[in-house]
C-alpha cells in the first residue's frame, strides 16, 4: 500500500510519514506497526505545538541508596550539557537541618557535549529538617549563565503545603459577568 | 436575682453610657444590696465589679468612647446623584481586629438633615433634596457617622492605570521595585453602585490615562480589563484558563477625582496578565508599523499554577489548545514562570506573526537551543521566534518615546533572550555575541535568529517583511531558511556586488548558499578526479542551476571494491549518490542500479532524551548516503551527488546544505 504524493503533501506530519514511507518500501509487513507508531508520534508532537525553546542543559538529582535520617545519605546529581565550549558549574544548596558530609557545595567541571557527568554528595539529614535540597547547574558563570537548570529534592511529604507556602501573590479574585463577558476580577484598595 | 439577669442589667447600663463608674452603680443598687445577706452582698459586688470591668473594656478611660468594638458600615461617604434615589447601608459591629460578631445588635439610624436625606430603620437612605447631611448609626453604645451628599452636578474623574513590571537582566529579575508602566488602550468601565451595571465605557490612552464625566459618586467603581481598544488596530485580550477576562476594580474616591490612580502591584496576580497584555501591545504595534495588517488579533491564556507550558496555537485542539488560537503561558509558581518573561512572550508572538503575515510550515514540537539537526521548518519557525524579541526591542529602543516600554535593565544588550526561573534565569543568550561553534547551520534555531538579526540590522524590517509576506506564502516548497534566501534573491534582486555581503551573513553561521570550490561541476564534461580516501566538502547549491549536481570522477580497477559515502551533513543536506560508468551511462550491476539515498533510514528519526520524545534528526547518520560496488572493468567512473530525489522531497530536510564526500578503495 502506497500513499499518494498529494495525500502526503496535505499532511502536516509529512516528514514523519516520509520516514514511514521508506519503511513501507522495506518491509510491507511492518505497515500496521509503523502506522501505530506514527499515530503515537503525531500525538506526541501535538502536545508541544510551537513551544518555547528548551534549555540545553539537563539536570537530575536522586538519592543513591535511599534516605536515612541522622545518618550519611548519598545524593547523585547528573548533569548533561549539550554545548561543548563552556565550563559547567554545579551548586548544591542545603536547607536547615541538612549538612554536607562529603563533596563540595560549589563545583566547576569541564563537560563533553551530550555526555552525562555524575557528582556524588553525602549529606546528613537531621530528624527535624524541612525544605528542599536544591541543585543548580549552569553553563557559563552562574552570574551570567547562558543556561541554568534547577532541580530539588523535597524533604516535605505534603506538596500541597509547599505550594501554599510558595505562593507570594494575592490570588483573591471573584468571577463576575458583565454584559455577557466573564471576568476574573481583582478588587484593588490602593 | 439570677446571675444572668445581673449581667444583662449591667450590659444594658453600659450601653446607656450613663453609669460608667463604680460609685454610680453602687448608688443605683444600694437598695438591692441592703436587702441581702453578707455572702450574697460579696457575690453581687464581685459581679458588679466584673460587669463594670467588662463595660469599661469597651470604653476609653477618659472619654468614655468605645475603642475595642466598632461599627463598620458598607460606605462612610455616600454620594447620591438623583432625588429620590436610594441606597442601603450595611452596618455591623466588629472587634478591634476587624472581625464581625456572630450576633449583631439592632442598629438605630438618624439623619441630622431630613430635608436632604432620610433614613429608615433598615439603613436605607433616600435623597430628599440637594445638600449634605450626617447620618448616625448607633448600636451597643457605639456610633458611626456617615456623610451623605446629594448632588446632581456633572463630575469628571480623571485617572491613570499602571501596573508593576519586573525588570530583567542577564540573570533574571533585578530587585527594582518602582517599575510601573502604563496600561495602554485598555477597556475601562464605570460601574454602578450595585457593582454590576456598566454605566459608561472608555479606554485608556497611550499613557494609561482615562476620563469619565457624568453624575459620578463615591459608591461607583472603575473596572479595567486586559482587553484593547480595537480602534487602535489591536485586538489583544488576556484571559485565564477558565476563559475569564482579567480585570481589576477599584471604588471611586471623589477626593482623588483629578488624579484617580489605579495601580496594579505584583502582589496581585493580575499584574502578570497586564504584563502579557503590554508585551503583546508592543509586538502588535511593531507588527502594524511594518505591515499593512489592519488588526492584530491575539488572545493569551494564563493563570497561576498553570503548568501546561508556553506555546502558540493557531487553532483549536482538544489536548492543549483547548481555548482556541492564542498564546498559552506557563506558570509554575516558584519555578518557571513566563508572565514577566518578555522575550518568551515576544517569541510566541513571533509565531503568531509568521502564522498571520507569512506562512509557517513547522509542525512544532520540542526544540533545544543548541540542536543543530532540527527539521528545517522547525528551526526556521523557532529561529524567527528567537529573532523577534530582538527586533521588537530594537524598534522600541530606537525611539526615545518608546524606549521606556522596554523591561530590561539600562545596560542590558538589546538582542538578548532571557527565560527566567523563579528569580534567576535558565536561558540567557545575546545574539550579538553568539558563539559560532555552538550555534551554527540552518538546523539550529539560534543560528537562524542570528542571521535574521544581522539582516535586520543591515537592511531593516521593511525589506524582510516583503519576503516574509509576499514571497513565502506563495511557494510550493516548505518554508524554511532556504526559501527565505530564495525569496530574498527573487524579491530584492541584489546586485552582484551585494551578494558577497549577503552570503557572508549566512556563512558566518556556517550556512553556505554559494558555489563550493568545485563548481561548476554539474556535468561529466567538466569533471575532475577525486583523490581516493580524501574527504572533500561540497555545498548543494549552485548560482546557475536550480538543482545542484556535484559530479566527481575517480579511477577504478576491475574486481576492486570501492566505497562511496557522504558524511558531515549539515543545514538540512540530504544526499543521494549515483554511479555512472565511463560512457556516462548509469552503472547497473546484476540488474540493480548502483545508487543510494539514505545510509541508515532508521536514524532519520530518533529519541531526544531532553525532550523526552522522538523527533526528526537532520544529521549525517540518517540522511547521508553510502554504497559499495565492485568495479566490473578498469576505467573512469563518475559519482553524482545531489539532493535526494525522494518522491516526497524537501519537507523536513533541505534542497541545499553542506556535506563531505569521500571515495575510497576497500
Amino acid at each position: 500500500m502506497e500513499l499518494t504524493l498529494s495525500e502526503l503533501a496535505k499532511n502536516k506530519q509529512a516528514s514523519i510519514i516520509r520516514y514511514s514511507n521508506i519503511m513501507f518500501k522495506q518491509n510491507t509487513k511492518m505497515c500496521a506497526f509503523i502506522l501505530s507508531v506514527v499515530i503515537l508520534i503525531t500525538l506526541s508532537f501535538s502536545n508541544t505545538l510551537y513551544a518555547k525553546p528548551k534549555s540545553s542543559l539537563g539536570l537530575s538529582m536522586e538519592w543513591k541508596g535511599g534516605l536515612s535520617v541522622d545518618q550519611a545519605s548519598s545524593l547523585l546529581v547528573t548533569v548533561t550539557s549539550y554545548l561543548t565550549t563552556e565550563d559547567l558549574h554545579v551548586i548544591l544548596i542545603l536547607p536547615e537541618g541538612v549538612t554536607l558530609n562529603e563533596g563540595k557545595l560549589k563545583n566547576v567541571l569541564s563537560a563533553e557535549r551530550g555526555v552525562p557527568v555524575e557528582l556524588e554528595f553525602q549529606v546528613v539529614v537531621s530528624n527535624n529538617a524541612t525544605g528542599k535540597i536544591n541543585a543548580q547547574a549552569s553553563i557559563g558563570s552562574p552570574e551570567q549563565a547562558m543556561f541554568n537548570a534547577f532541580t530539588s529534592l523535597s524533604l516535605h511529604t505534603s506538596t500541597a503545603t509547599q505550594k501554599a507556602q510558595a505562593r507570594s501573590v494575592n490570588s483573591t479574585f471573584r468571577r463576575t459577568e458583565r454584559n455577557g463577558v466573564s471576568l476574573r476580577e481583582y478588587q484593588l484598595d490602593n | 436575682m439570677q446571675k444572668k439577669q445581673f449581667q444583662n442589667l449591667f450590659v444594658a447600663l453600659c450601653e446607656e453610657q450613663t453609669f460608667n463608674s463604680l460609685t454610680v452603680l453602687l448608688k443605683r443598687f444600694r437598695s438591692i444590696l441592703a436587702k441581702t445577706t453578707c455572702p450574697v452582698k460579696i457575690s453581687l459586688l464581685v459581679l458588679i465589679l466584673s460587669s463594670v470591668s467588662a463595660c469599661n473594656d469597651n470604653t476609653d478611660d477618659n472619654s468614655g468612647k468605645p475603642t475595642g468594638k466598632q461599627i463598620r458600615v458598607s460606605s462612610e461617604a455616600i454620594f447620591l446623584s438623583e432625588i429620590d434615589s436610594q441606597i442601603e447601608i450595611k452596618a455591623e459591629v466588629i472587634d478591634e481586629e476587624g472581625s464581625a460578631f456572630v450576633e449583631q445588635p439592632n442598629f438605630s439610624w438618624q439623619s441630622d438633615a431630613s430635608n436632604v436625606v432620610s433614613v429608615n430603620e433598615s439603613g436605607v437612605l433616600t435623597a430628599i433634596g440637594l445638600g449634605e447631611a450626617n447620618v448616625t448609626v448607633t448600636a451597643s453604645g457605639i456610633t458611626k457617622v456617615i456623610t451623605v451628599v446629594v448632588n446632581t452636578e456633572v463630575i469628571t474623574v480623571n485617572g491613570v492605570v499602571t501596573y508593576q513590571d519586573k525588570e530583567l537582566y542577564s540573570n533574571g529579575f533585578t530587585s527594582r521595585s518602582d517599575f510601573y508602566k502604563a496600561v495602554r488602550f485598555a477597556k475601562v468601565d464605570l460601574i454602578a453602585e450595585n457593582g454590576s451595571q456598566v454605566l459608561q465605557t472608555t479606554h485608556t490612552d497611550s499613557n494609561g490615562a482615562f476620563s469619565f464625566s457624568g453624575v459620578i459618586t463615591s459608591n461607583q467603581f472603575i473596572t479595567v480589563s486586559a482587553k484593547t481598544d480595537t480602534s487602535v488596530g489591536l485586538d489583544i485580550i488576556v484571559k485565564d484558563r477558565s476563559d475569564s477576562l482579567y480585570a481589576v476594580t477599584k471604588q471611586i474616591d471623589l477626593n482623588e477625582r483629578e488624579n484617580f490612580s489605579i495601580k496594579i502591584d505584583t502582589s496581585v496576580d493580575a499584574a502578570g496578565a497586564f504584563n502579557i497584555y503590554d508585551v503583546f501591545i508592543n509586538a502588535g504595534q511593531f507588527t502594524r508599523e511594518f505591515s499593512d495588517l489592519s488588526m492584530v488579533s491575539l488572545a493569551a491564556f494564563w493563570e497561576p499554577n498553570n503548568s501546561d507550558g508556553t506555546y502558540f496555537c493557531n487553532g483549536f485542539d482538544s489536548l492543549y489548545c483547548t481555548q482556541g488560537p492564542g498564546v498559552y503561558v506557563y506558570n509554575s509558581v516558584g519555578r518557571d514562570t513566563d508572565e514577566f518573561d518578555d522575550d518568551v512572550l515576544y517569541h510566541e508572538f513571533g509565531h503568531y506573526f509568521l502564522d498571520t503575515l507569512s506562512r509557517d510550515d513547522s509542525y512544532g514540537g520540542c526544540h533545544l537551543l543548541s540542536s543543530r539537526d532540527l527539521d528545517l521548518r522547525l528551526s526556521w519557525s523557532e529561529g524567527f521566534g528567537d529573532f523577534f524579541p530582538a527586533a521588537v526591542k530594537s524598534w522600541l529602543a530606537d525611539d526615545e518615546g518608546r524606549s521606556q516600554l522596554l523591561s530590561t535593565e539600562v545596560n542590558m544588550p538589546i538582542a538578548t533572550y532571557v527565560d527566567t526561573y523563579n528569580f534567576g534565569s535558565q536561558i540567557y543568550v545575546d545574539l550579538d555575541t553568539l558563539n559560532q561553534n555552538n550555534y551554527s547551520t540552518a538546523g539550529n534555531e539560534l543560528a537562524i535568529s542570528k542571521i535574521l538579526w544581522s539582516l535586520y540590522q543591515r537592511y531593516g524590517m521593511a525589506k524582510m517583511i516583503k519576503v516574509l509576506s509576499n514571497y513565502l506564502p506563495t511557494i510550493s516548497t516548505p518554508v524554511n531558511l532556504e526559501s527565505f534566501w530564495d525569496g530574498w534573491i527573487v524579491t530584492h534582486n541584489p546586485a552582484e556586488s551585494d551578494m558577497p555581503v549577503l552570503q557572508q551573513t549566512y556563512s558566518e553561521r556556517l550556512v553556505y548558499y554559494m558555489n563550493d570550490e568545485f563548481e561548476e561541476d554539474n556535468s561529466i564534461s567538466a569533471i575532475r578526479k577525486a583523490t581516493l580516501g580524501v574527504k572533500e566538502t561540497h555545498y548543494l547549491y549552485s548560482s546557475t542551476v536550480s538543482t545542484d549536481l556535484d559530479m566527481v570522477a575517480f579511477d577504478a580497477v576491475a574486481g576492486e571494491t570501492y566505497e562511496l559515502r557522504t558524511s558531515d551533513l549539515t543545514s538540512g543536506a540530504d544526499t543521494f549518490i549515483k554511479v555512472y560508468d565511463s560512457t556516462g551511462a548509469a552503472l547497473v550491476i546484476d540488474g540493480v542500479a548502483v545508487e543510494n539515498d539514505d545510509a541508515d533510514p532508521n536514524a532519520y528519526f530518533g529519541f531526544d532524551s531532553i525532550c523526552g520524545s522522538s523527533r526528526v534528526k537532520n544529521n549525517g547518520t540518517g540522511l547521508s548516503s553510502k554504497l559499495e560496488f565492485t568495479a566490473p572493468s578498469d576505467g573512469i567512473y563518475y559519482a553524482e551527488i545531489r539532493t535526494t530525489p525522494d518522491e516526497v522531497p524537501y519537507l523536513s530536510a533541505g534542497r541545499y546544505g553542506t556535506y563531505a564526500f569521500r571515495v575510497s578503495q576497500k
